[in-house]
């Protein structure tokens, strides 16, 4: 009897108080994360081994939940019909510029809060064994005479996004072959039937392994899968854009919504397991709050939005 | 003689389809060069070879209706109200349990459509005829529901990790 | 040698046992209900292996993909619902063997070609990986396009009644492929606005509504009415592997195994195709074609034996190149990753007793499979024995579970919805379904690399038909279409004399 009344008590009293404690004692209910791809990908496996260290910073359960779709579209649009309280949050990455700038999507950059950057990943420009070329130069020099043909994944993804913006800022020509997806490009290069691809660390680092193997030629940031490899930026060119993996959430949370999730954010990155999984996903751990990520992510959509809506006018 | 049973409906309900697509195919950009094939010439394609094996299809299914009225009739194809009602009652529950999912979540939603349909799949398969079957029969659906429901919300939920609304 | 002895010592611990048993176990499971695929069982077990040692892991998440393969066929044997879209063409033999009151023998054959299918596969991926891997990448857009072309020839042939209405839901599941955001260019193209479709109407959903949503429904109809006592009555005696008949097979087993092994290692060709191709092979060969589809084992052992090799093929590209061949391995390999195990060559040089060790953990998933399902077969057949008041909604709840489960999309449940309409008009009249599937898988495949091709080779449309390996498939394709035509008019004649 005496448990039921303190129940009723509680709930009565966690009513009340509800608006109020949603702010103040954050998160006092389940934090659910919308991976807005399928299980089983690379990003679902990032946020799968963020959710353990994620729990015990919170000290609530976490739940992960795939909703895929459209490449991402169907997920994030489904992230916005929930409220900006903090509780529901995704996972933002380039496709939100590319998704944006194809117009496909019915929302902006700006309907989002963008709560924190956690890990990158340069793009590679990976070359097919040839007789034409060895390195950067020698590539620029073969590709100013003679158009090449480089893969990515996908037509109007961030992969093709940073192909249309390596051949502009090389001033090469080239023929652009879109791809299912990052493994069927590199296959598609490993058995010469392509020049080359423009993919993350991840896809080809397996496929430069070996004789007949694929050679990394330039990147647009460091990669601790591909040490060797130089930077696009060594040799004067200016392409530094990353792929980038953090949070975000529907525009509108509250400030110490916002600080509660750097603070556990903070804490969750220290995780051993966590950099261990990031180090075998061969991502790189990059943090990045506040000022700064506005920043990052106000750079990516200037990068982004005019290539991809050239990509769309087409 | 009956020319429009449900088989050349169908047909004409393809061929519709068929059309449309082409003329919606007809309307997308077109290719970037001389040579090239663009986004609307496949599904074109499909599509012209499609609407000829469907007149193709049609044509065969008027002249075999023209032909042997009373075959058909006497042939599987025919389907009484009662199967009729029987279809139309399980998509029905189908459709609603779907547009109810997220609503009612994961757990009334089901319960209620696994209830329902247990009933109704009684009704139209094998109807018992006392009253006493029938008492039977409520309760087994009700067991049948909430077990049903609840063995895979376990499972899924906390064996797989699916999250349901 | 010394590698193997390490391997052998890597997997002689009984904790990698159990989550071999286990992975199979749950592989099982999720692969006999319609909605949850290889790839889905994968994904979900990925977390579960967070704790675990690599080996251990690997075993688990290997046997969950031998055993959602395997599992796919139990119910479309029973219910003539594919488990996993590799069990389509399973059902077209196996069903009508089970409405004969041979469920039991179906089973056992069923699980026993999936045992010599998925061994014979791990064996070729142990000796002829290398070889194979560099075969595969042969493949480009020329010769992607010439295996669409040739595959869609098997339409002809998985055709139940009328090859003209079989053409029509093949050329109805081409138009589907079409949908969503074109390949090259990335124009819109019958999507209505609907973001869920920019990426393309997605197999699952296809799939469970042509084949589950529809079977439900073609059985309301058909047992309305009717009375229930009138099903054969199901022979049991015979649920043991009848291995005089698959030595019998041999030469289907070895085609389809064959198939399976070089369909799955060509990263991008996609697992479903094999069990066709193989099917359509067996039927060739048959000295009596016209058997299959009415509950012939030999259909039954062509496909069962090769998309089980398929998942051995499949392992090829991603273990020695690193590149998965379909979702499946995709998935996988995301899971050895996560492990720190990194598939490719530097893996073979450096760690070659976890190669060996994922080797051995596949025969054992093979053998755990088999051993599994023979135990269970009695409990399967008794499916066939739970009341269809109760079946029905329980199968429509799994369908529901099933689609929802993969990409929590309400959508994609109102179009498994809409195909499960569709497909009961097909079957009703006559169209038929597995075309519809066929030209779905295949149409993305064929239309994505003729353009591709065209881009690739700057408007050069002849080199499709220059270059060996797609002008061979092409020759095939324009060849066995010939044969088939040939047997239905030779067929119609027989058909003609015998009336007369």
């Amino acid at each position: 009897m005496f448990k039921t009344t303190t129940a009723i008590a509680a709930v009565a009293l966690g009513l009340a108080a509800g608006p109020l404690a949603a702010q103040e004692d954050f998160p006092n209910d389940t934090v659910t994360i919308i991976v807005p791809y399928g299980a089983g990908g690379g990003t679902d496996n990032f946020v799968r081994a963020l959710e353990g260290p994620l729990e015990e910073a919170f000290g609530t359960d976490v739940a992960v939940r795939n909703i895929a779709g459209g490449g991402g579209a169907v997920g994030l649009t489904q992230t916005l019909t929930n409220e900006p309280d903090g509780y529901t949050v995704t996972i933002p990455n380039n496709a939100f510029y590319t998704l944006v700038g194809m117009g496909n999507v019915n929302f902006e950059l700006d309907d989002f809060d963008y709560i924190a950057r956690l890990v990158t990943e340069p793009y590679v420009l990976t070359l097919g064994e040839s007789e034409n070329w060895s390195d950067l130069e020698s590539f620029v020099d073969y590709a100013e005479e003679e158009p090449v043909t480089l893969g990515f994944a996908g037509v109007g993804s961030s992969s093709h996004i940073m192909t249309l913006a390596i051949a502009d800022a090389l001033g090469v020509q080239v023929q652009f072959v879109p791809y299912g997806g990052g493994s069927e490009a590199t296959a598609a290069a490993l058995g010469g039937h392509i020049d080359g691809v423009v993919l993350s660390p991840s896809d080809v680092v397996s496929a430069i392994e070996g004789e007949g193997g694929l050679t990394p030629v330039a990147s647009t940031g460091e990669s601790s899968l591909l040490p060797d490899v130089p930077l696009f930026s060594d040799g004067g060119v200016d392409v530094t854009a990353d792929q980038w993996r953090g949070i975000a959430a529907p525009a509108g949370v509250d400030q110490a919504v916002i600080d509660a999730w750097e603070a556990a954010l903070k804490e969750a990155v220290q995780d051993e397991s966590f950099q261990q999984a990031v180090d075998n996903l061969g991502v790189e751990l990059a943090p990045l709050y506040g000022d700064e990520l506005q920043q990052f992510v106000q750079d990516g959509s200037d990068l982004f939005l005019p290539l991809t809506e050239s990509v769309a006018q087409q | 003689m009956k020319v429009l049973s449900g088989r050349v409906v169908f047909d004409l309900v393809l061929l519709a389809g068929a059309v449309w697509g082409l003329v919606q195919a007809r309307s997308l950009p077109a290719a970037f060069g001389p040579g090239q094939i663009g986004p609307g010439d496949f599904p074109a394609a499909v599509m012209i070879i499609a609407i000829v094996a469907l007149l193709a299809v049609l044509w065969q299914d008027l002249r075999a209706s023209r032909e042997e009225p009373r075959a058909e009739e006497g042939s599987t194809e025919r389907v009484g109200l009662a199967e009729t009602f029987g279809v139309l009652a399980t998509g029905v529950l189908l459709a609603g349990y779907i547009a109810l999912l997220e609503p009612l979540g994961f757990l009334a939603s089901t319960v209620a459509f696994l209830f329902l349909a247990v009933l109704s799949c009684t009704w139209f398969l094998d109807r018992p005829d006392s009253g006493a079957a029938w008492g039977r029969l409520l309760l087994s659906a009700a067991v049948l529901a909430v077990a049903g429901t609840g063995l895979s919300y376990v499972v899924f939920t906390y064996g797989f990790g699916l999250i349901f609304p | 040698m010394s590698v193997l002895i390490d391997a052998f010592g890597l997997i002689a611990d009984i904790k990698v046992l159990v989550a071999i048993l286990g992975g199979t176990f749950l592989g099982l499971v999720m692969g006999s209900l319609p909605g949850l695929t290889a790839a889905m069982a994968i994904a979900l077990l990925i977390p579960l292996t967070f704790g675990m040692g690599p080996i251990m892991g690997i075993g688990m998440l290997l046997g969950a993909f031998c055993g959602a393969i395997a599992g796919g066929a139990i119910p479309a044997i029973l219910l003539n619902i594919p488990g996993t879209p590799s069990s389509v063409c399973t059902t077209l033999d196996g069903f009508p063997m089970a409405r004969k009151g041979e469920a039991g023998k179906a089973l056992g054959v069923s699980i026993s070609a999936s045992f010599i299918g998925g061994v014979i596969g791990a064996v070729l991926l142990i000796l002829l990986a290398p070889p194979i891997a560099a075969f595969a990448l042969k493949f480009g857009p020329a010769e992607f396009f010439a295996l669409g072309v040739f595959g869609l020839v098997i339409i002809a042939s998985v055709s139940s009644g009328s090859m003209l209405r079989g053409l029509v839901a093949g050329l109805l599941g081409l138009a589907l492929a079409t949908v969503g955001a074109d390949p090259i260019t990335g124009a819109m193209r019958f999507t209505g606005g609907q973001p869920a479709l920019i990426s393309g109407i997605d197999l699952l959903p296809a799939l469970i509504g042509l084949f589950a949503v529809s079977q439900v429904l073609k059985d309301v109809v058909d047992r309305t009415g009717a009375d229930s006592a009138d099903k054969a009555p199901q022979n049991f005696t015979s649920a043991r592997p009848p291995w005089g008949l698959l030595a019998r097979a041999w030469r289907v087993i070895a085609s389809s195994t064959v198939i399976g092994v070089i369909v799955g290692a060509i990263p991008g060709a996609g697992g479903s195709i094999s069990s066709f191709m193989s099917y359509d092979q067996a039927r060739r060969m048959s000295k009596t074609p016209e058997k299959f589809g009415t509950g012939h084992p030999e259909g039954l052992i062509a496909s069962e034996s090769s998309n089980n090799a398929t998942a051995g093929g499949a392992l090829i590209p991603m273990l020695t190149l690193g590149v998965p061949g379909e979702v499946a391995t995709a998935v996988l390999m995301g899971g050895l990753t996560i492990q720190g195990v990194r598939p490719g060559p530097a893996l073979f040089d450096q760690q070659a007793e976890i190669v060996y060790g994922i080797f051995l953990a596949f025969i054992l998933a093979n053998l755990a499979m088999l051993l599994m399902q023979l135990l269970g077969i009695r409990l399967f057949v008794r499916i066939l024995r739970v009341p269809p008041r109760m079946l029905m909604p329980l199968i429509l709840m799994f369908c529901v579970i099933g689609v929802y489960g993969v990409n929590g999309s309400i959508f994609e449940l109102w179009l498994m919805f809409a195909f499960g309409l569709l497909g009961f008009f097909l079957n009703r009249y006559g169209f038929g379904t597995a075309p519809v599937i066929l030209g779905l898988i295949l149409g993305s495949l064929t239309e994505s690399n003729l353009r591709r091709g065209m881009v690739v080779f700057d408007g050069d449309w002849t080199q499709f038909l220059l270059r060996p390996i797609s002008a061979t498939l092409l020759g095939l394709a324009v060849l066995f279409l010939g044969f088939v035509l040939l047997q239905q008019r030779r067929d119609r004649r027989r058909d003609k004399e015998n009336t007369a």
